[in-house]
Parts: C-alpha cells; sequence; structure tokens
C-alpha cells in the first residue's frame, strides 16, 4: 500500500516535469535576426546601376560566402547605397530600414588602403552624427585592391569613434578599378 | 533482527555540580561513533523515556538536561541501525560515546576515515555551508581539496578537479549524477547549495559507483536530510544575507517536522531566493552583470521496520547576464577589449538582465528505498531530471525576435539497484547496476545535435581490514549506445556509435603507529565522446570562435595513481597527495590555424582534436591548532597538464595557496584569509587571445557571532572578499579579456534557527 503510494507520487511529479521539447530530430531553425547579405547598389553620374553582393545565406560555418569583386569605371564617382539583409528567413527580412530608423545606434564605415579610392559618407543620424548607408565614392585611377564595409552597433555610446560598439557586419570584397 | 552494539561509556569532566534550589540536574552530551572508523554519526534518532528537554550548545551540539541519578530509558534510533535500547543515568555533567558497528551496514559511499572531527579537507560541513551564504555552489566547492573554478564573468562559475571539468567531474545531487549540458564552459552546476548539508569529494573504490567517467573526482551534494526534525514541533531555519558588491540579497527558509508522533514519517520543505545587481570590479560598475537565483525544494522520508523510504523534489531557476560586451563581433574587436585599460560598457546598479543572458531552469526527483538485513542491504534509487537551458544572444533592435537564441532541452532517467552482502565475513561486497535514458533536443539555430542515449553498467566492489591495512576495490562494465541527429550543411545524418568497456579502482592504505597512514590509490577509467565533441558546428560567441567537432573523435582511456600521506595528533594534521594520470586520446579544443570568413568578420576556427595527455600534480592540506582558540590551515594546489607532445594543456590552473587563520572565544569566530594564485606560464600561446594575467594574492576577513544560543538560536555574520579592493584578472575566467574580477564584496548574514 505504502510502495503505491509512494509511486503514485512519483509518476505525477514525474508528470508535471515534462514541458513540450521538441524531438531530438528536429532540424534547426534561426529565429534571431541574423544579416546575411550586404548589397551594395552603385549609381554612376548618369544613372546607370550596378550591384555587387555579399552573402552567406546559411550563416557562419556551413558553405563559404559568395562574394562578388566589385568592378567601377577609374575617373568616376559614384553614388552608394547600401542594403542589408536577412536572406535566411522566408520572405527576406530587410534590415536597413531598422538600421536608418535606429540610426543613433548605428555607423557605417569603409576601409580601405588603396590611395585610388576616396569614400565619404553623405548621410547622418537624428543626432547630426554620419550613418554610412548612403555614400559618395571617387575612384581617381585603375588599380586592384579591397574594400571592407564595417556595420557597427553603437547602443547608447555612438559619438563619431567607428571603433566603438558590437561589429554586426564586417565584410571584405576585392575591387577592381578599370 | 537484531544487531550486537558494542556500548562504550565515558563521564568526562565534571567541571562542577549544579546546587540549587530543586531538583539536582546535569547535562549530557551524546556522541555516536562508527565503530571502525571512529567517525562521527549524525542524525540519529535520540529519545528519552520519561521525556527530558534538550538545548544546543555553542558547538551547535544537542545538550540533554536530565535529574540526577534517575533512570533513563534511552532509544538511539540511527538510519542504517535498527534502534537500541539502553538505560542511562547520571550526576553529574556527562558526555555519553556510543559505538555502532555502522560501515558494515553503510550504503553510504563516503567513509573518509579520520580519528577526530578535524577540518576535513574532501568535505564541506553544514557550517561551512553557512558561512558562505549568498553565493552560488561553484564557489563553495572551492573549499574542497583541488577545487578551482573556470568562470565566464561572475555569475557563472563551473568547479574542476586538479585541471579537470565539465564532462570529466561528476557531480551527484543527492544520489543522481547531475546531467545538464555538462559540456558548456559557460554552464555552471544547476544546483542552489542552500539545501545541502555536505559536499564531499568521494574517494577511491566507492566512486566508480556513479560512473566510468570521473577522471577530475565525484562531488557529492547532501541535502539536509528529511530525518532531522525530532518531533511534530517544525524545526528549520531562516537566513536573511545582504551583499554588497551588487547591492544583493538573499532569503532561503528551511522547514520540517515528523508527519506523526508515533510514525516515523517526515517532510521537508526548502526555499531560497537571491538576486545581485551589476557588480563593481575595484574600479568600474560593469553592464549587464546581474544574476538572479531561486529554489524550492520538499522531501518526504518514511521508516518502517528495515526499509527507509526518500522523495526529492527540487525546482532550481538561475538567470545571469553576460557583460555586455562578451558578445563581441570578431577577433579584432577581442584586441580592442584587451587593449583597453578599462571594461568598455559600464552601467549604474540595475536588477533587469538584457541580453546576452542565460537562463536555465532544472526540476530534479529522486526516489530512494533502502532495506537493510542483517546480512543484505539493498538501495534503489530512481531520479527523472529535466533542464531547461536558454541562451539569449544580443538582439540587433527593439523589432527584432527577443526570444532565445538556443534553447536545450535535456531529459535524463537514472535508476540504481545496490545489493550490499556480508555473506564473506570480513569480505562486505557490494554489487550494483544501474541505466540511464537521455534525450537532448534543442530550438534556434544548430551548436549542437539533439541525440538519445542509452547507457547500462555493472559493478562490483569490496573492502577488506586485516590488521593496519585497509583495502578496497570496484569493478565496472558500461555498455552506451547513442543515436546522434546532426546537420552539416542543411543535410540531416544519423549516427549510432556504441562503447563499452571496462573500468576499475584499488585502494589501499596502511596505518603507522597511531597517527600516520599512507594510501596508494590506481585504476582506469574512460569516457566516450559526448555529441558536442563529435557533430559541434557553430560560432561560440563569448569566445569569438567558430568551434567544430571531429566525427572520428573515440573514446578517452586514461589510467590514474595516486598516493595520500596523512597525518594527525592532537595539534596537527597533514595530508599530501600526489597523482598522476595518463589520459589516451585526451579530447580538446584546439586552434586550426585557419579563419572562417563569416559577415562579421573573421573568426578563428578550434576544432576538437584528440591527444595523448599526462595530467600530474600536488595538493596538500595543513591545519594546526596554534593554542586553545587559535587555528591556522594551509592549502597548495600545484595541477599541472601536458600532451604527450609536449605541449602545455589549455585551461589549466596555475599553482595556488590558502591561508586562514582563525581565532575563536565563546560566542565569537575571527578569521583572516589570504588566496595567492600564480601567473600561469604553461599554455599553448597559440590558442589565446591575450597573454595570462599576472599573479595576484588577495585577501578576505569572516566574523561570525552567536547572538543568541538558547531556545531558537541566533548567528550574525560578516564576511569580506577582495578586502583591499585589489584590481585583478584571473586566467580561468573566460571574460578576462573584457573584465577584472570583482572588487571588495562584503556579505552580512543573519541566521535564525526555528
Amino acid at each position: 500500500m505504502k510502495q503505491l503510494f509512494f509511486t503514485t507520487i512519483t509518476m505525477s511529479l514525474m508528470l508535471l516535469a515534462c514541458e513540450k521539447a521538441p524531438k531530438p530530430n528536429q532540424a534547426p531553425n534561426n529565429e534571431t535576426e541574423l544579416i546575411t547579405t550586404v548589397v551594395l547598389h552603385f549609381k554612376d553620374s548618369l544613372m546607370s546601376t550596378q550591384t555587387f553582393r555579399w552573402s552567406d545565406i546559411d550563416g557562419p560555418g556551413g558553405q563559404d560566402p559568395l562574394i562578388d569583386t566589385i568592378k567601377l569605371k577609374a575617373l568616376n564617382t559614384y553614388d552608394l547605397s547600401l542594403d542589408f539583409l536577412d536572406e535566411s528567413k522566408n520572405p527576406t527580412d530587410t534590415i536597413t530600414r531598422e538600421i536608418e530608423a535606429e540610426g543613433t545606434n548605428h555607423l557605417i564605415y569603409f576601409e580601405s588602403v588603396m590611395s585610388q579610392l576616396f569614400i565619404q559618407t553623405k548621410d547622418k543620424d537624428a543626432n547630426g552624427l554620419a550613418l554610412g548607408l548612403m555614400s559618395n565614392w571617387q575612384i581617381l585611377g585603375p588599380g586592384i585592391g579591397k574594400v571592407r564595409i564595417v556595420l557597427k552597433h553603437q547602443v547608447g555610446i555612438k559619438n563619431g569613434d567607428p571603433n566603438l560598439g558590437e561589429t554586426d557586419t564586417e565584410v571584405e570584397f576585392p575591387v577592381r578599378f578599370y | 533482527m537484531k544487531h550486537s552494539l558494542f556500548i562504550g561509556l565515558f563521564l568526562l569532566l565534571a567541571s562542577y555540580i549544579k546546587a540549587q534550589n530543586g531538583p539536582c540536574q546535569s547535562q549530557l552530551r551524546i556522541i555516536l561513533l562508527d565503530s571502525s572508523s571512529q567517525q562521527a554519526l549524525h542524525f540519529a534518532d535520540i529519545e528519552f523515556h520519561p521525556q527530558v528537554e534538550n538545548k544546543i550548545d555553542s558547538q551547535g551540539h544537542t545538550i540533554y538536561i536530565l535529574e540526577c541519578l534517575v533512570n533513563y530509558d534511552l532509544h538511539i534510533n540511527h538510519l542504517d541501525c535498527e534502534h537500541k535500547d539502553l538505560k542511562v543515568s547520571i550526576q553529574s555533567d556527562s558526555t555519553l560515546v556510543v559505538y555502532l558497528k555502522h560501515s558494515e551496514h553503510s550504503l553510504l559511499p563516503f567513509t573518509f576515515k579520520q580519528r577526530s572531527s578535524r577540518p576535513d579537507a574532501n568535505q564541506i560541513n553544514q557550517l561551512q555551508i553557512q558561512r558562505n551564504k549568498g553565493q552560488s555552489v561553484g564557489y563553495l566547492m572551492e573549499q574542497l581539496n583541488g577545487v578551482q573554478l573556470i568562470k565566464t564573468g561572475q555569475g557563472i562559475a563551473k568547479p574542476m578537479v586538479n585541471g579537470l571539468f565539465g564532462n570529466r567531474l561528476i557531480l551527484l545531487n543527492s544520489y543522481s549524477r547531475l546531467e545538464g549540458q555538462n559540456w558548456g564552459l559557460d554552464h555552471a552546476p544547476e544546483m542552489d547549495p542552500n539545501i545541502y548539508q555536505s559536499i564531499s569529494i568521494i574517494q577511491g573504490a566507492k566512486a566508480l559507483r556513479f560512473g566510468a567517467d570521473a577522471f577530475a573526482a565525484v562531488i557529492q551534494m547532501l541535502p539536509i536530510s528529511v530525518f532531522k526534525p525530532k518531533g511534530k514541533a517544525i524545526e528549520g531555519e531562516v537566513n536573511v544575507t545582504g551583499i554588497s558588491n551588487g547591492w544583493g540579497q538573499q532569503a532561503h527558509v528551511h522547514l520540517g517536522s515528523k508527519v506523526f508522533e508515533k510514525r516515523y514519517m517526515y517532510w521537508q520543505i526548502s526555499g531560497s531566493a537571491k538576486q545581485i545587481g551589476n557588480y563593481t570590479s575595484s574600479q568600474d560598475r560593469l553592464s549587464n552583470t546581474a544574476q538572479k537565483e531561486a529554489q524550492l525544494t520538499a522531501q518526504l522520508g518514511y521508516k518502517h521496520k528495515h526499509s527507509i523510504y526518500e522523495l526529492l523534489a527540487s525546482n532550481y531557476l538561475a538567470i545571469n547576464g553576460l557583460y555586455t560586451g562578451a558578445h563581441v563581433g570578431n577577433i579584432s574587436d577581442i584586441q580592442k577589449a584587451i587593449s583597453a585599460e578599462r571594461p568598455l560598457y559600464k552601467d549604474g546598479l540595475k536588477y533587469n538582465i538584457d541580453a546576452p543572458k542565460q537562463t536555465v531552469e532544472h526540476h530534479f526527483y529522486q526516489l530512494k528505498i533502502n532495506q537493510n538485513g542483517h546480512k543484505n542491504s539493498f538501495e534503489h534509487i530512481l531520479s527523472h531530471q529535466f533542464n531547461h537551458r536558454q541562451e539569449f544572444d544580443i538582439v540587433r533592435s527593439s523589432s527584432a525576435y527577443a526570444g532565445p537564441s538556443i534553447a536545450y532541452f535535456l531529459k535524463t532517467i537514472q535508476w540504481q539497484s545496490i545489493w550490499q552482502n556480508k555473506h564473506i565475513p570480513k569480505w562486505p561486497l557490494q554489487l550494483g547496476i544501474n541505466a540511464k535514458h537521455q534525450i537532448n533536443s534543442y530550438q534556434g539555430y544548430y551548436f549542437i545535435p539533439g541525440f538519445k542515449q542509452n547507457q547500462a553498467a555493472a559493478h562490483a566492489m569490496f573492502e577488506h581490514d586485516v590488521n593496519r591495512w585497509h583495502h578496497e576495490g570496484s569493478l565496472r562494465y558500461d555498455w552506451q549506445t547513442y543515436t546522434i541527429y546532426t546537420f552539416k550543411h542543411q543535410t540531416a545524418m544519423v549516427r549510432e556509435p556504441i562503447s563499452k568497456d571496462w573500468s576499475y579502482t584499488y585502494l589501499s592504505r596502511y596505518q603507522i603507529g597511531t597517527k600516520q597512514s599512507l594510501q596508494l590509490s590506481f585504476g582506469k577509467q574512460w569516457r566516450m565522446a559526448s555529441p558536442n565533441e563529435q557533430y559541434a558546428n557553430g560560432l561560440h560567441q563569448s569566445l569569438a570562435s567558430l568551434e567544430l567537432g571531429d566525427s572520428n573523435i573515440q573514446k578517452e582511456t586514461g589510467h590514474f595513481i595516486q598516493i595520500k600521506q596523512q597525518f594527525q595528533s592532537h595539534a596537527l594534521h597533514f595530508e599530501a597527495e600526489a597523482y598522476w594520470q595518463k589520459i589516451k586520446g585526451f579530447i580538446q579544443l584546439l586552434p586550426t590555424g585557419q579563419f572562417s570568413t563569416t559577415i562579421r568578420g573573421l573568426y578563428p576556427v578550434f576544432q576538437y582534436k584528440q591527444t595523448d595527455a599526462i595530467v600530474f600534480g600536488l595538493n596538500t592540506f595543513t591545519h594546526w591548532h596554534l593554542g586553545k582558540n587559535k587555528t591556522l590551515s594551509h592549502q597548495l594546489y600545484a595541477p599541472y597538464g601536458r600532451s604527450t607532445q609536449q605541449e602545455w594543456l589549455n585551461y589549466f590552473p596555475s599553482a595556488s595557496h590558502k591561508f586562514n587563520y582563525a581565532y575563536k572565544r565563546n560566542k565569537l569566530l575571527i578569521e583572516a584569509w589570504g588566496k595567492h594564485v600564480s601567473q600561469q606560464k604553461h599554455y599553448d600561446s597559440n590558442t589565446e587571445f591575450a597573454p595570462s594575467p599576472k599573479a595576484y594574492t588577495i585577501y578576505g576577513v569572516n566574523i561570525e557571532y552567536s547572538l543568541k544560543k538558547t531556545a531558537h538560536p541566533i548567528n550574525l555574520g560578516l564576511s569580506v572578499n577582495n578586502l583591499f579592493n585589489l584590481n585583478y584578472r584571473d586566467y580561468l575566467n573566460r571574460l578576462r579579456y573584457f573584465i577584472p574580477e570583482p572588487g571588495i564584496n562584503i556579505a552580512f548574514k543573519i541566521n535564525y534557527n526555528i
């Protein structure tokens, strides 16, 4: 009789413990917001556009990212607008609008050692500090090199210093000016 | 069935005879000792007829008030023995020492043999647990021999013994293995220290019962026994603690009693809750470093004739904030943090915890049945655990999904049956079988695979005492099978490895004279590679690295030898333990030298690899009684780990010393302590982002005062950690690149006994 009493208590307590766990063979699914793709839209003075992409749709690890080579004409000036996308979601989530809306928490900057390239950020956030979604590229001559585009997340600490905050993207493109 | 008990009666120190108007009364203290190990036995039922009153003295002992020269019937009823009747009559203050032949029936694995109740390097008692109220369980374990902590910030502290931790260290909650994503370096044990009466390292052949994989040690946490109360009156305690660093608070209530006067049925409830806000280093308050911890535990116990039934249900919840800068972007961000003199993210005092953070809830249920007989005893244990761990990465924007990035669900059922028999004289034998069934699943992105695991094992253990020798040995055979569901390049794969092997331990101890003993033990242990070591694939945020498993990794097999010398005199207790372990196929995470290109930049790639390793070192423990009220103690830990290719193993503690001076008089105890940790020079610099921090020494003070000793005792405590507010970093804190260790911390405690 007493054994039954204890067994009943044990079984009921064990039932209470069983929460809704998924099955062990369930496929992974990433609900968190990822940036998988950076898209560069260049517009030249004749209003013709070129698009280059850096994308890693399956996230870190897995397949290597697909990286376009930026090919631009020397002795030209281009306006660049950037798009940040989460292509792991269906439909693709456009993160760019959020970066714009929370501009005071973001900073995009460009790094390159190529002397033929001169980049100037054009847009500003609500506090008047540079944002970086829109920029102007002056190509001063032909050459081959690299350019790095960095998006920093600087919640509450943005002051123009590119070294602050977390790096949300840091993508490097091979570059050819011809 | 009756057991024969040997009773010794000692009358000690009749210090004075009470001259009173009215009946003469004397005080009687009862000490129960195991007849072969001289070790104190606790939590016996002691009943006098006619009934007597009792009180608690300054050391926490129960003192019975008897009338002089009156005959009392005394019943002693201990956990693993039948009750026994004695007749007692005293005429002055006396101490009664009763020897019980306890160990022959004992199924308790812990029998560290020592001749007195001196401080034990391998056990933390309830007084020490009390002294450390407000700390999480890892910090308590740090007082055990050879234990250090590997931390991720302050709220997450994982024990390591002689340099080994995680899947090589078995933690027992009562008698069941704690199962909760143990592979994670930033996963602290899911136990709240408030419910325990002791935390001990189980040594020798007795440890093999709990697993073949205890390369480090088996540490057992025993909850306060449900059979402790003396009657139907509710007993227990209330503890309130205030913590200055982080302005934290903790409250703990523990209650229990007998359910019926005439039956041995008991209940117990323990509940505690703690919160600490953002804490400070010596100079800055660090952003998002708050923590919260709570538990609720209930026990039911019943003793009837030769059987004991115990049911334990425990629920634990912890939320830990990870320092805001912990989830960096990439390797250049880590380098910026390392070169910064002060932490980059500071904040005010806040208790709310944002991402990055971890939450864990752990439910544990255990049924334990003991049946004791003259020649045969049985112990059956069945437990169920459910561990739900959620990791929250930093959210990019306020509209983004704010749920967990990964949630793990781990369900484990364990069963053990032990048969202890005494059919062969002087050769008590223990035979046992155990089984485990476990399911691990997750939601979110892939980091480790989901899997099912089944395990079964059988073991045999003997003990033999002859003249000055004590021998014990155990042999175990395990069979394990996994079904692992991995995803690689979006393709699902199923793997079903099976492993089986023998393991054994042998220990011999020789008593030299009356004060010294020398002990030798050796054995073989093994561990199958865990699913994360074979199939991990993902970013480890707080270490800015990509971790990959290797499906070719098989098992680790270790052989160890340990020599221990103990000396115990009236004034001095000394023990030294030297150990050497060779682990073939030692699995560790090593840099591949390659980098993975991710959208956040370059991440170094680390992969699990097997090598052959040797772990060796020395631990010493010394305790002096300097005078009537003064004691001095010292501990040295010096572990080393090296692969056979002559490279040092990573995350190994450096040598450290601890000193403690204590002065106790009447109601007051004052302790001063110091801890020196040397700089770790033995590591592979290719695996580290920054050189190891320099050596440091921190100091602390502990004061305890018994405000009230009789009726409902009240004890006050004040402890200070990092007394001189030193700014220092610890090699074993994985966030040392970003933040230093905490500055000065003062905890004030009130303990009220019901």
